[in-house]
């Protein structure tokens, strides 16, 4: 009886150890949580992967992007971002009165929340033949002068891209432009996914990005730095670390940002005053924004106005200022040239400078300058000077000449005009069919890859994000505002001393 | 004398004499001669030999029988076991081009038309007849201003319209089995802002819709004027629901897609049935499409399986659709699936499925 005991008790065992089933459970990557960083489980690893029979690299059962497009593709049937159109849909709560696409401004509705910032990879809805251009009067060197700020309306409907970083279709490798030592040419070669900037488990970072860029292959990675002719490191040696961290977690105000800017629509206008005579040092508002005064916790996305401008400020050997367009005291930008910030203070921002050390490392838009940077790296211009430059020495600094360069010799800079205050990251639909503008080569000399009309991820037709930011007529008034090239409009848009929109103290 | 120690003497040579015949003696010897052979009695020594006889038979017959069963034998498969009945599964028959990247489909009682949008095309929706050529291309009226990409369709058993949702707009629009545009489908106020996605009508007459709009995903049925009847599901209860049946019996089956599930509501809203995401056979990974066939049978769209899992009809105990098979694999030959995204079923048994990355509708039948 008893060695029947024992030996029912060891068929029992072996059953149950030879019997458990596999407990992997499919479904597709987290989307709780913004895709984000906190719901993490084992349940969901099958959905993409297989330990032992996968047919794709990466041991995953099915390729990509096919993969992230079932979900982010244009009928958007697992997630509120597509991709391919660049649009981005809506989570608004049922029973609401239908949105209106103020975004487009012709008030259809519908579930479109608006256009994607970074565009889409077969058809985008950038506005890029009408940007608009607001100068506002700017107190300089005892002067009022004319500054700019800009944006990019929304589309109507979606155009054909005429640029874009990555073919959904074929992923064949491409040049990584600017990428490799300095001298080593026009870029490597590397090939590009979904996954190569993006997190497809989820992360804390903005839009799940990845620390670092990861090319499938051929990327070189960054780790040197750029000193000029007059010895002044211009660009540090970006470690790999250096990212889009916890830092840009600026309290789920800017992290999940979408919709692109609009040209219409209200705010409130202010100006820079003039400090030294005890003026109002109230920070400008751009004109035209649009806040739909989503919460930062509202669906999968919100809509906030951020702006692309830069953000610290480096005068007097001081750093002074560091603002995104947050909510509270700062909720207004500042935009314009980044050459010439001259005595002006700016208080309560959230990520202030103080002294000698600079807070830019901590800026948004010098983050993601820094996280495209690991690709484009010759492209970057400096993450921050040495300690102690001068206002001056830092503007020269990043145009200076990149000693042993042939291919990218002189760059526009990047510091504080952060890559994406021209160029969106994943295509673009506007249009370069001016004489000048079309039939451009890359880098190496070779056809663009779009043909002579490839926009280089542009936002303004025919380069015209230049004329955004920069007047070298010298002849724009202050106070102008509209599109590149009108009149703009006459008695609402001088805020200048004097002018009936001056707010007074 | 031990008799057992004696020789036997050949049966012709034996006494015949029941009796123990009193040992002889050999003429000219003394009254007792040397030692005498023993002879066993005549009626065991029959005994033995049929005894013998009866073996030696035995042998030759088994042993022909074994030798006739190792030339003759076949595989026990030729034999009649009983077998354990399977459900068969359906056979590859035709595929129909000319969508781009179709995810929604719909089929008429008799399958004379079969109706596919279009999204990564023109973003309308294609009516095709039984044999798989195009008779129609439909699209919202220009009237109708803004972008448009059909999604699901879903024919009214009672009317032959055809019920198409649009993801962009948050619409679904109603046109006639022939394409011609009817109108808007105009719900009740309280879904203004709805954002419908699959839809199938059920056996009460009702339209079933899944919902993405907020504050959490669901479906809404609602009657053929508008009017929102009841709502099925809970906070958080699914995630981006793409397809949505409804059996005989009311029991409204939901594929949860992005949650990898299929769950099954009573006709009280209370949830009665589930699938689990998982690896074990009919599990599933990202369920797309579901129909229902007039035998009960539950056909669900694995995306990222590439194919087509089939469930037998739910009874009334049952908490979970028994699994019977699955249908197509992996790549682009004619019977493989890329990525298939919706499935339909008609009166005849064939089972419609649109094969998303290929491009095409595939057309299978039992």
């Amino acid at each position: 009886m008893r060695r029947m005991a024992i030996l029912a008790t060891g068929v029992a065992v072996w059953l149950f150890l030879f019997a458990i089933p596999v407990f992997a459970d499919g479904g597709p990557h987290i989307a709780t949580a913004n895709n984000g960083s906190t719901t993490l489980t084992s349940d969901n690893c099958a959905g993409c992967h297989r330990a032992h029979t996968a047919t794709v690299t990466d041991i995953l059962r099915t390729e990509v992007p096919a993969l992230c497009i079932v979900c982010h593709g244009r009928v958007g049937l697992g997630a509120t971002t597509n991709v391919e159109d660049g649009i981005q849909y809506t989570t608004q709560t049922i029973g609401q009165p239908s949105r209106s696409h103020t975004e487009n401004g012709d008030g259809t509705t519908g579930t479109e929340l608006g256009a994607l910032r970074a565009g889409g990879f077969r058809k985008a809805r950038i506005d890029s033949s009408n940007p608009g251009r607001i100068s506002y009067p700017r107190y300089s060197s005892g002067a009022w002068v004319a500054s700019f700020t800009s944006n990019v309306p929304v589309l109507a409907s979606s155009a054909d891209v005429t640029s874009r970083h990555m073919n959904l279709d074929s992923l064949a490798s491409k040049k990584a432009w600017g990428n490799g030592a300095i001298g080593s040419g026009a870029g490597d070669t590397i090939q590009l996914n979904c996954t190569s900037c993006h997190n497809p488990h989820g992360n804390g970072n903005y839009r799940i990005l990845n620390p670092v860029p990861e090319a499938d292959e051929g990327l070189e990675g960054e780790g040197f730095a750029i000193t000029n002719s007059s010895g002044v490191v211009v660009k540090d040696a970006l470690p790999a670390a250096t990212t889009l961290a916890a830092s840009t977690d600026l309290g789920g105000n800017t992290r999940n940002y979408t919709v692109m800017q609009n040209s219409s629509g209200t705010g409130a206008v202010a100006y820079q005053g003039e400090p030294a005579t005890g003026g109002l040092n109230t920070l400008l508002t751009v004109k035209n924004v649009v806040d739909g005064g989503y919460s930062a916790t509202d669906g999968d996305y919100f809509r906030r106005y951020v702006p692309w401008y830069r953000s610290a400020i480096y005068s007097g050997g001081v750093w002074t200022g560091t603002y995104v367009g947050l909510s509270g005291a700062n909720s207004s930008v500042k935009g314009g040239r980044s050459d010439s910030p001259t005595g002006v203070t700016y208080s309560g921002n959230l990520y202030a400078a103080t002294g000698s050390t600079p807070a830019i490392s901590d800026s948004f838009s010098n983050e993601l300058t820094a996280w495209c940077a690991q690709c484009h790296s010759r492209y970057h211009t400096g993450l921050f000077p040495s300690a102690g430059t001068t206002s001056s020495s830092f503007a020269t600094s990043q145009l200076n000449e990149l000693t042993g360069e042939d291919v990218f010799k002189f760059r526009h800079g990047t510091l504080n005009n952060g890559c994406q205050v021209c160029h969106v990251a994943h295509g673009s639909n506007a249009q370069m069919l001016g004489d000048n503008s079309k039939a451009e080569t890359m880098p190496d000399g070779s056809a663009a890859p779009m043909g002579s009309t490839d926009s280089r991820l542009l936002k303004v037709d025919n380069r015209g994000t230049c004329q955004q930011c920069h007047d070298p007529t010298g002849t724009v008034p202050a106070g102008f505002s509209g599109a590149n090239g009108s009149t703009g409009t006459s008695t609402t848009t001088y805020y200048g001393p004097g002018t009936p929109n001056f707010p007074t103290p | 004398m031990d008799t057992s120690m004696v020789p036997s003497e050949t049966p012709s040579l034996q006494a015949a004499a029941p009796e123990a015949a009193a040992p002889e003696t050999t003429p000219g010897t003394d009254a007792v001669g040397s030692a005498a052979i023993v002879i066993a009695p005549p009626a065991r020594r029959r005994r033995r030999f049929a005894v013998l006889y009866l073996l030696l038979g035995l042998f030759v017959v088994f042993g022909s029988f074994a030798g006739w069963y190792l030339i003759t034998r076949k595989p026990i498969t030729a034999l009649p076991l009983p077998a354990i009945t399977q459900q068969p599964m359906p056979k590859y028959l035709f595929s129909v081009y000319g969508p781009t990247k179709p995810t929604g489909i719909a089929v008429t009682s008799d399958g004379s038309r079969i109706y596919v949008t279009d999204p990564g095309g023109s973003g309308g929706l294609m009516i095709f007849d039984g044999q798989g050529r195009k008779v129609a291309d439909v699209s919202v009226p220009d009237s109708f201003p803004g972008d448009h990409v059909m999604v699901y369709v879903a024919t009214d058993p009672a009317t032959g319209d055809i019920y198409v949702s649009d993801r962009p707009a948050g619409a679904i629009w109603i046109f006639s089995g022939d394409g011609a545009f009817r109108r808007e489908f105009e719900p009740d106020q309280q879904l203004n802002g709805w954002q419908p996605l699959g839809i199938a009508f059920g056996p009460d007459g009702n339209l079933y819709v899944t919902d993405l709009s907020g504050p959490y995903h669901r479906v809404e049925v609602v009657t053929k004027d508008g009017k929102l009847v009841r709502t099925i599901g809970e906070r958080g209860q699914m995630n981006f629901p793409n397809g949505v049946a409804v059996d005989a019996t009311g029991r409204v089956f939901v594929t949860d897609s992005n949650d990898g599930r299929l769950l099954v509501f009573g006709q009280d809203g209370r949830r009665v049935g589930l699938i689990a995401r998982g690896q074990k056979q009919g599990e599933l990974g990202l369920p797309r499409g579901i129909a229902i066939d007039d035998q009960g049978l539950v056909y669900v769209v694995d995306m990222t399986a590439h194919q087509v899992q089939v469930y037998a009809q739910m009874a009334t105990d049952e908490s979970t659709p028994r699994f019977l098979g699955h249908v197509g694999k992996e790549g682009s030959d004619d019977g493989d699936f890329l990525f298939p995204n919706g499935v339909a079923v008609d009166a005849r048994a064939r089972i419609y499925v649109t094969d998303q990355v290929n491009d095409r509708v595939q057309v299978w039948s039992y």
